[in-house]
């Protein structure tokens, strides 16, 4: 795939939460295998940034394209379908299932993105090792440290191969080392993947790593017009 | 982990506590439903079995209920006795197939000795089955004190071919009660298990019963009467050419004075009418009862389970999953939970019965089939089934249509 292929473009997008509170988005493109930090406060939009571009909430105007494949307009089902199949995500707070063990969470990852299950535990096996975690598998995740759920999340992700991976703060629950080991893991694992890698934060430190960094209260303004382009 | 009900499956298992206090939530009070259907429809069955063998029941002056009872069931007792004669002119009728003299007086350890005919291992069913068959031994014989004897009476008063026993006065077991020492009966032949009244019954010759009473009467007239004796039977059970004639016969013979004319299977019915009949709405009710309160408890543990695995859902949901598939992920589990419940109810209702089903026999001679299905077993299960799928579904679809989930 040509490296300026954009991963990601939106274009004047709008949408409204309530007649009072209403966001604008006027353009932002991301080419693939960028990797771009996205800092924010608590308020500025992080999450409802993060949710039109994994298709979790549309909205009601625009352009928002995922890998060439258009999201507003579309029907939730849609979206869903896009979401699996080219975004991977990883949250704060890991969002394990407890229920499952580590192979289960990362098999669970693969089944609802609806690619191949063949070869399914080799493919396990493989990416269990690249986070450091060979052998965790029948490990269920309250048996993990936080670093190592984090890295469940990150081996979750990243099993599916997507086109784009969101993280949303993904070391907010770490202390400054580990979040620092599992930012370095990301980027690694990202670009080896070929994965666009847009990475929240609010640790200053961190968005500095990173090639591009975007302030989330440039981009999603309430009401505010501007052009950003990474 | 890749398909929907291994997940469903995992999700419930991991919260197993819950899940099997929810299960037997919902398998116990199915159980109930089915204990009481399938020993309500044997027992009816077994009633009508038995009543369903001879046509009529010919005695003495009281209630039809009381001579169908205690000659057929050997259950209560009799009201008095009539003339041997008139047996012989049934005998003798030409409407008549087949006409049993039943003598009783006497029991060994609470079973009824039985005075009749040999005829009486001869006769047939309605439906040309034998209406006893040897499993052991031989038929007695007339003028004998052999006797031929069920097959709960074997068992539980450990009786076997060639065993001898001595009667006791009366149709009860009472303490103190005469026993007729001076009359020995050995145990000729061991009948098969029928399921009913025969299970319970010492049938000897009718001729063995007169002796030990005539000899009992023949010292009391000495300081009473002196009028002979006359041979009498405490009823007649009655088998005719055609079925079809029962009503007017019963009609002919009611005429007479000094005879009470029972057609058992009428009887039989009405007593399903006035006793069981309540019961099938008590059955009803509790069926009622059941679909209630296990929709109760699904409806809870599923409501229980939607509040906390809000943030799974989530999780579910950023993986790719459709709210659609979130939906069927719940309904594999609420499925399995109400599927596994009713079975497991289902089960455990039969090897109740199964496990119950000795001390029926003990008690009452009944023979219950456990593993029969009861008429409208399936369709009370598949109902219940029905209902509880829908309750527990009920929050997932509110949920799920207030794009909750």
């Amino acid at each position: 795939m040509p490296s300026d292929h954009l991963a990601l473009s939106l274009n004047q997008v709008r949408g409204a939460f309530s007649p009072e509170q209403t966001y604008h988005i006027p353009e932002l493109t991301i080419k693939h295998g960028a990797q771009i930090a996205l800092l924010g406060k608590s308020g500025s939009g992080k999450s409802t940034l993060l949710n039109l571009l994994s298709g979790m909430i549309g909205a009601s105007d625009g352009s928002i394209k995922i890998h060439d494949q258009e999201l507003v307009g579309r029907s939730e089902a849609a979206r869903d379908k896009i979401r699996r199949e080219h975004i991977g995500m990883i949250f704060q707070t890991y969002q394990l299932l407890p229920e499952f063990t580590v192979a289960e969470n990362i098999q669970i990852g693969n089944y609802f993105s609806g690619q191949d299950q063949s070869k399914l535990s080799e493919r396990i096996t493989e990416i269990l090792a690249k986070v450091d975690l060979a052998g965790y598998g029948d490990r269920y995740p309250n048996a993990l440290s936080v670093g190592q759920q984090q890295r469940v999340a990150i081996a979750r992700a990243l099993i599916k191969q997507p086109a784009v991976l969101l993280a949303d703060e993904p070391t907010g629950a770490l202390d400054q080392e580990t979040g620092s080991r599992i930012c370095t893991l990301l980027q690694t694992l990202a670009k080896e993947s070929g994965s666009t890698l847009i990475f929240v934060t609010h640790d200053q430190s961190l968005a500095q790593r990173f090639p591009s960094q975007l302030q989330v209260s440039d981009l999603l303004q309430w009401n505010n017009p501007e052009k950003k382009t990474a | 982990m890749n398909s929907l009900p291994k997940m469903s499956w995992r999700l419930m298992w991991s919260r197993r506590w819950v899940t099997l206090a929810t299960l037997l939530a919902l398998a116990l009070p199915t159980a109930l439903s089915v204990i009481l259907l399938v020993v309500r429809h044997q027992t009816e069955g077994a009633l009508k079995k038995d009543a369903g063998d001879f046509d009529l029941v010919v005695g003495a002056k009281g209630g039809a209920m009381q001579l169908t009872l205690s000659s057929l069931y050997h259950l209560g007792m009799p009201s008095g006795n009539i003339p041997y004669a008139d047996y012989q002119a049934l005998k003798n009728d030409e409407r008549v197939k087949a006409a049993l003299p039943i003598a009783l007086g006497d029991n060994y350890e609470g079973y009824r000795i039985v005075g009749t005919d040999p005829l009486i291992l001869d006769l047939q069913k309605h439906d040309e089955s034998p209406l006893l068959t040897l499993k052991e031994g031989r038929n007695f014989t007339p003028g004998t004190f052999e006797a031929v004897i069920g097959a709960q009476v074997a068992e539980r008063a450990n009786l076997s071919i060639g065993s001898t026993f001595h009667g006791s006065h009366g149709l009860l077991q009472l303490p103190g009660s005469e026993q007729h020492t001076n009359f020995t009966y050995e145990v000729v032949g061991l009948l098969k298990p029928t399921g009913g009244s025969h299970d319970r019954a010492i049938y000897t010759a009718l001729d063995s019963v007169w002796k030990v009473h005539h000899i009992q009467e023949s010292i009391h007239q000495v300081f009473q009467n002196p009028t002979p004796l006359n041979k009498e039977v405490t009823s007649v059970l009655v088998q005719l050419k055609s079925a079809g004639m029962r009503l007017w016969m019963a009609d002919e013979l009611k005429k007479r004075p000094n005879l009470m004319v029972a057609v058992p299977i009428n009887e039989i019915l009405s007593l399903s009418r006035i006793y069981l009949a309540p019961f099938q709405k008590l059955l009803f009710l509790i069926t009622i009862g059941v679909i209630i309160v296990s929709s109760l408890v699904i409806l809870l543990a599923m409501w229980q389970a939607l509040e906390r695995r809000q943030a799974s859902f989530l999780t579910l949901r950023s993986l790719g999953a459709s709210r659609s598939e979130i939906l069927r992920l719940l309904f594999y589990e609420v499925a399995l939970l109400v599927i596994i419940g009713i079975t497991a109810g289902a089960l455990l209702g039969h090897l109740t019965v199964q496990a119950l089903s000795g001390l029926i026999y003990q008690r009452t001679g009944l023979i219950l089939n456990a593993w029969a299905l009861a008429p409208g077993e399936l369709l009370t299960l598949l109902t219940i089934t029905l209902v509880l799928l829908l309750a527990g579904l009920t929050p997932v679809i509110t949920l799920y249509r207030q794009r909750a989930l």
